[in-house]
């Protein structure tokens, strides 16, 4: 979630973990805006949709062209994502534009065109689908997980990735091969190259992986605790089902 | 008369408390934004966390942290760090903004609180286009305005009084060649294969290792004009102090100083040692710090 660096336009990045609640949503979304969405999913209902109004906050942009990126924070809980131009924030706003002063960002349900400059905020409404929520990164390395939204992940785009064992310290992690976009896997926040170490205390495998991660989307799933090294660090994620 | 001896006697008594109240001003309680380096990861040459050894909530007494360093001041000092492995000041949940409002929901805030982030802002980074190897990198402004952020989080909950200390970023590229001086064939394994830091572990060419380090720098002269313009802007509430003093003298701060091979651990050869690398980083803090000196840095980073 914190870098998602991906060069197609068609990728909608979750955001507003900390919008989920109905105090803070806009009035549902209408069919006339799931028509007009920039990253609609397809076969979806308007029901299946949440808008949230989200402040962010511009922190920069970096470079120019087709390899720019704007780093955007939603102050409600500081997280950010590093997106490039094409891409969109939710399923409704696009980058349109980046520049070294700020980005300018469209909103394809009402065709407005908007500019921030870099240090400012700006107050957008954002249309989510319910995939974007289904598995929701919080403080510490916890995932908030849906699994009825996370089954049916699984059933639209699969599992979506690998492992090979390899040796590393002693152990043998399980290494994660490509994570196929909008998949399971790349839902729950896993990247390739990571190094799987242990899940609940048991060795993660390529036979056991999609086990593991299958169990996240049944309807008892509970939690579970994957040991992974990445960029060198260990880290203890904790997936909570709500 | 009378009067007068009472305002003589209370002017005696307020010379009298002058102690009492410095002391009441001495530190209560230290926290700390940071990533792995802060929560001793591998400083022990074992994998995982190591808080214990961290250059600032250690208690460990080789390392001699900041807290510990704080207690002997005040035995009633008290820590509470909100470093997370993997944070950058800028990225993802953990940021330098998210562990500031963390510090600012505690039951009990810290009237010190010091920040250690910024190499996983150039580490956690996929390697630069062909003819720019820092095309993904972020910008400075980018860093400056999450740091802004991060301040001035701080400043709208601290108590009045209190301390921010931002340490300057590490060169990741020294750290490279502190492991390749350590073992190189071992380290570049341990880096491959755990994907450690590649923007620079993966790039062969110095010249492009360089650049990276030139942006660090760059990092770090935003960093300190952050500094200064937050001290400005919470004069009179809190204060806000760093220990970058420039790029040209080596060894003056943490950002200019050149790891060594015996400085860093065993195990992924890109964190700080308990007997040494940590151990320096907090006398490198101490000395930043309100107690110390800036002239002594060098003499902690030796």
């Amino acid at each position: 979630m914190k870098t998602q660096l991906v060069s197609l336009a068609l990728v909608a990045l979750p955001w507003v973990a900390s919008c989920t609640g109905s105090d803070s949503a806009s009035p549902a979304v209408t069919q006339t805006e799931v028509a007009a969405l920039a990253v609609p999913e397809q076969g979806a209902l308007a029901s299946e949709y949440v808008a949230h109004p989200t402040t962010f906050r511009l922190f920069g942009t970096q470079g120019q062209g087709a390899t720019a990126f704007a780093t955007l924070a939603d102050t409600s809980s500081w997280d950010t994502s590093n997106i490039r131009v094409g891409e969109t924030i939710g399923r409704n706003l696009q980058l349109v534009a980046v520049s070294d002063a700020g980005i300018e960002l469209y909103d394809s349900t009402t065709k407005e065109r908007r500019t921030v400059r870099s240090g400012e905020d700006i107050l957008v409404r954002v249309i989510e689908h319910e995939f974007d929520q289904a598995a929701v990164e919080g403080a510490e390395h916890v995932f908030h997980t849906h699994a009825r939204s996370l089954a049916r992940i699984e059933a639209r785009y699969g599992i979506g990735t690998s492992c090979e064992p390899v040796s590393f310290a002693g152990q043998t992690p399980c290494k994660v091969g490509v994570v196929s976009p909008s998949s399971l896997a790349a839902r729950l926040g896993l990247k390739t190259g990571d190094l799987l170490l242990a899940a609940d205390g048991s060795a993660v495998t390529p036979s056991n992986l999609h086990v593991l991660l299958h169990r996240l989307s049944e309807a008892q799933s509970q939690s579970l605790q994957l040991s992974l090294a990445r960029g060198g660090v260990v880290i203890d994620r904790m997936y909570v089902a709500e | 008369m009378k009067r007068s001896i009472n305002l003589g006697y209370l002017g005696v008594l307020s010379a009298m408390m002058l102690p009492s109240l410095a002391l009441a001003a001495d530190p209560s309680k230290l926290s700390g934004i940071g990533d792995s380096i802060s929560q001793g990861w591998g400083a022990n040459n074992l994998p995982g966390e190591h808080p214990e050894f961290g250059f600032g909530q250690g208690t460990d007494a080789t390392v001699n942290s900041l807290f510990l360093r704080y207690k002997a001041k005040n035995a009633a000092m008290t820590k509470e760090f909100v470093s997370v492995s993997g944070a950058e000041m800028v990225g993802g949940r953990n940021n330098g903004p998210g562990q500031a409002a963390r510090i600012c929901a505690m039951a009990v805030k810290p009237d010190r609180v010091v920040i250690e982030l910024g190499g996983n802002d150039v580490c956690s980074r996929d390697k630069g286009s062909s003819s720019d190897a820092t095309s993904n990198l972020y910008s400075v402004t980018t860093y400056r305005n999450a740091l802004k952020t991060t301040l001035d989080t701080l400043a709208g909950c601290l108590p009045s009084g209190a301390q921010v200390q931002v340490l300057s970023m590490p060169r990741v590229d020294y750290l490279f060649n502190a492991g390749n001086a350590k073992n190189v064939i071992t380290c570049n394994l341990v880096w491959s294969v755990a994907g450690v830091c590649r923007v620079v572990t993966g790039e062969s060419s110095a010249s492009r290792r360089q650049s990276i380090g030139d942006r660090i720098n760059q990092y770090n002269d935003g960093l300190r004009a952050e500094v200064e313009s937050a001290a400005t802007r919470h004069a009179g509430k809190i204060t806000v102090i760093t220990d970058w003093q420039g790029k040209d003298v080596s060894n003056s701060s943490v950002g200019t100083y050149r790891f060594g091979k015996d400085d860093i651990d065993g195990f992924d050869c890109f964190h700080p040692h308990k007997d040494t690398g940590q151990r320096k980083l907090a006398c490198a803090a101490w000395e930043a710090a309100e107690y110390g000196s800036l002239a002594n840095v060098p003499s902690c980073l030796k």
